[in-house]
């Protein structure tokens, strides 16, 4: 009789003890799903914020781009220089001093040299 | 007995409780195990958001990155007339309101004065900045309505090459038109699912299409070209001796075909195209056919130059001003007796240019002005171009040989004109203008790149070089041309003028007058023609046409640095060469080269 109890407290702990644990796994995994969960939805808004940020920036470069190219206009340039008596004439050809392009270093009028080759 | 009914009083209770119970359980069951598509689909749609994402159209910008048009973010202002005059803040709302919109304030307080309304526009498209300046007031009852609309930073400038685009965002004018397929993008698509309160939920994205933004396009336009351009075409409108009814003018790298300016007048307002008449929008630098004149002899005496018929120093009896020809009248402005064939280019006489062009022949001269693109179009990358109008040689009368030679009989547009000059500057190869240089996406990837493209060798080179030898003297003393002389350069030019055709008679006191060059005349850079019409009272291309075109060329070869004849040695001058890669050649150059080319 003493032994059928023993047996029957054992297997009845053995359950006990699966059970615990599959509750115990089940609750870490539940919060788990919910810590990811939430922590998607975190980065959801935070991509939302960022979305609206960048089109928040966009909208300031195009203003800006807008706002630059209307001042640099030859209109508006003019506008300016008539605004403060300025007057504006291209240069004699004895005062133009050009200088030679350069296209991958090398200068259209050749390479420079440095040493004399005999 | 009272206490029996008790019981059955609670017994009817519990009844009627489990009967509530198990009718709602039983919907509860019948809701989620029995045919509930209908239902979900209630609620899915409740739920679901649908976003269409929409993208801006490319911008335009010109050769040296200057931007030309943009969408640009704008707000419509609107008021809610019923809170404002509730609050008693109507006037207060209405002064800050026209103070920062520039408006009157009786204009805006007529919008708002309107009571038992809730939704009244104040003002459309209005910036940004503006619209901010409004919002950081906090009046309440003022609201606003984002959205974007295309904008040209530079009003009238370029306006017939660049176009519009309509409210819709469709391209409706110019290259706006022509490349709106490239411009305009295509909007993305964005299915999700919303909150309570109507938020979208990013992590409930189902799908998502990315938008595919509008291509930039980058134009050969030069900005400051085109303002010198403009700046000359606004000064002949505007010259009391030779004002016109309308005026319009191409300028074109003669080594790649490239428009570096292309301008008409009268002008409009790119940001106000609404307001303007259609006759302001259109581009008649290719859009008019017009009956060139004497521009047109450049052709006539280079095919026969080509062909070995005549020398620059071969003399014709220019029979004093009145020759007769399959028994009708030819006649010169001015008398002449014998001049030489540069003469006849610099004194632009009909008689001798009629007598060069019987001496070609009906076939050959029209095979030449084929050849030189005439009667079909240039390809320009822009919508309404005309091809100007030549006839079949089986449809041409025996005098036209003649007439044609100066200009009459014939229709082109003032880019096939310009085009016949630049083939003389480049050594007889005929370049295909174009306006688009690069096409390149919002990632910077550039998706269609135009080359340089001949599309004919018409000329030999060693006749092209006696041609500018020629066209040279039209503007030195003692040609048609001299007012299109600039200081320190030699230009090679034509001047051209035509009797206009009114209800079908040429009428003499009408002329359309022009004047196209070469600067510089030895290694030409740049083509230039001005058309105007009709200008009054000086009437021929020599004295109104011809200013025009130092107005324009003058300015454009100090900003170009285009070397005058007393410069120095240093040579930073690169044409380029037809031999190179970058150059390619299409179908009409191997007609011409075969048989055009006697070389």
């Amino acid at each position: 009789m003493g032994g059928r109890n023993k047996k029957n407290v054992r297997a009845v702990n053995r359950v006990a003890v699966w059970g615990v644990s599959g509750a115990a796994v089940l609750s870490v995994l539940a919060v788990l799903y919910l810590s990811l969960l939430n922590h998607c939805e975190q980065l959801g808004r935070q991509l939302k914020k960022l979305e609206a940020e960048r089109a928040e920036l966009q909208k300031r470069v195009v203003n800006e781009e807008h706002n630059w190219e209307t001042a640099r206009g030859i209109a508006n340039m003019e506008r300016l220089m008539a605004q403060h008596h300025i007057e504006m004439s291209w240069p004699s050809e004895a005062n133009i001093i050009r200088l030679c392009r350069t296209d991958g270093g090398e200068s259209e009028t050749g390479p420079a040299q440095y040493a004399r080759r005999d | 007995m009272e206490d029996r009914g008790y019981i059955w009083k609670a017994l009817l209770m519990a009844a009627l409780v489990l009967v509530c119970w198990g009718g709602l359980s039983f919907r509860l069951c019948e809701l989620h195990l029995g045919r509930n598509e209908y239902l979900k689909d209630r609620i899915r749609r409740l739920h679901t958001v649908e976003q269409t994402i929409l993208v801006g159209r490319g911008r335009i910008f010109d050769r040296n990155n200057k931007l030309l048009a943009l969408d640009l973010p704008v707000r419509n202002i609107f008021v809610d007339p019923q809170t404002i005059l509730s609050n008693g803040t109507g006037r207060a709302v209405s002064g800050h309101l026209a103070r920062l919109l520039g408006v009157p304030v009786d204009q805006v307080w007529d919008r708002v004065n309107r009571p038992g309304r809730r939704y009244e526009v104040v003002a459309r498209l209005v910036k940004d900045e503006t619209a901010e300046k409004i919002e950081r007031l906090r009046m309440a009852g003022v609201h606003f309505e984002p959205l974007t609309t295309r904008y040209y930073p530079h009003d009238a400038m370029a306006c017939h090459v660049v176009g519009f685009s309509n409210l819709e965002g469709v391209g409706s004018a110019g290259i706006e038109q022509r490349w709106n397929a490239k411009l305009k993008g295509s909007p993305g698509l964005r299915q999700s699912e919303k909150d309570g309160r109507r938020r979208e939920l990013y992590t409930r994205r189902s799908l998502e299409v990315a938008p595919q933004e509008g291509a930039d396009l980058h134009l050969t336009l030069d900005q400051n070209v085109q303002y010198f351009v403009e700046s000359a075409l606004d000064r002949a409108m505007s010259n009391e001796s030779f004002h016109c009814e309308a005026a319009w003018a191409v300028v074109e790298d003669v080594r790649t075909g490239e428009i570096l300016g292309m301008a008409s007048r009268p002008a409009y307002d790119l940001n106000a195209y609404g307001k303007t008449a259609l006759e302001e929008r259109r581009n008649r630098a290719i859009s008019v056919n017009f009956e060139p004149g004497s521009v047109f002899k450049v052709g006539v005496v280079a095919a026969a130059m080509n062909e070995g018929i005549i020398a620059s120093n071969d003399v014709f009896d220019c029979e004093m001003g009145m020759w007769h020809y399959a028994g009708r009248p030819l006649r010169d402005f001015h008398a002449y007796g014998e001049l030489d064939v540069t003469g006849i280019l610099r004194k632009s006489s009909n008689i001798g240019a009629a007598k060069i062009a019987v001496m070609l022949g009906e076939a050959r001269l029209y095979r030449y002005l084929r050849a030189f693109g005439l009667g079909s179009l240039t390809g320009i990358e822009l919508p309404g171009e005309e091809a100007g109008l030549l006839a079949p040689v089986s449809r041409w009368s025996k005098i036209d040989i003649t007439r044609i030679a100066m200009g009459h009989s014939v229709a082109v547009n003032a880019l096939q004109m310009l085009n016949v000059l630049c083939c003389i500057g480049n050594d007889g190869f005929l370049m295909k203008p174009y306006l688009v240089s690069r096409v390149v996406d919002k990632n910077g990837v550039v998706l269609e790149e135009r080359k340089p493209e001949a599309r004919a060798r018409v000329l030999t080179e060693r006749t092209a070089a006696q041609m500018r030898e020629m066209l040279k003297e039209v503007t030195r003393p003692g040609g048609t041309g001299t007012r299109a002389a600039i200081p320190g350069y030699a230009v090679a030019g034509k001047t051209g003028t035509a009797e206009k055709l009114v209800n079908g008679h040429y009428d003499g006191r009408q002329n359309v007058s022009s004047f196209m060059g070469l600067l510089p005349a030895d290694r030409p850079e740049i083509g230039i023609i001005v058309v105007l019409d009709n200008p009054q009272p000086l009437r021929t291309g020599g004295v109104a046409a011809a200013p025009v075109f130092s107005w324009i060329a003058e300015p454009l070869a100090h900003y170009l640095d285009i070397r005058p004849l007393t410069a120095g040695t240093t040579e930073y001058y690169q044409p380029v060469s037809l031999m190179d890669e970058d150059v390619t050649m299409t179908g009409e150059a191997a007609f011409a080269k075969t048989e055009d080319v006697t070389e």
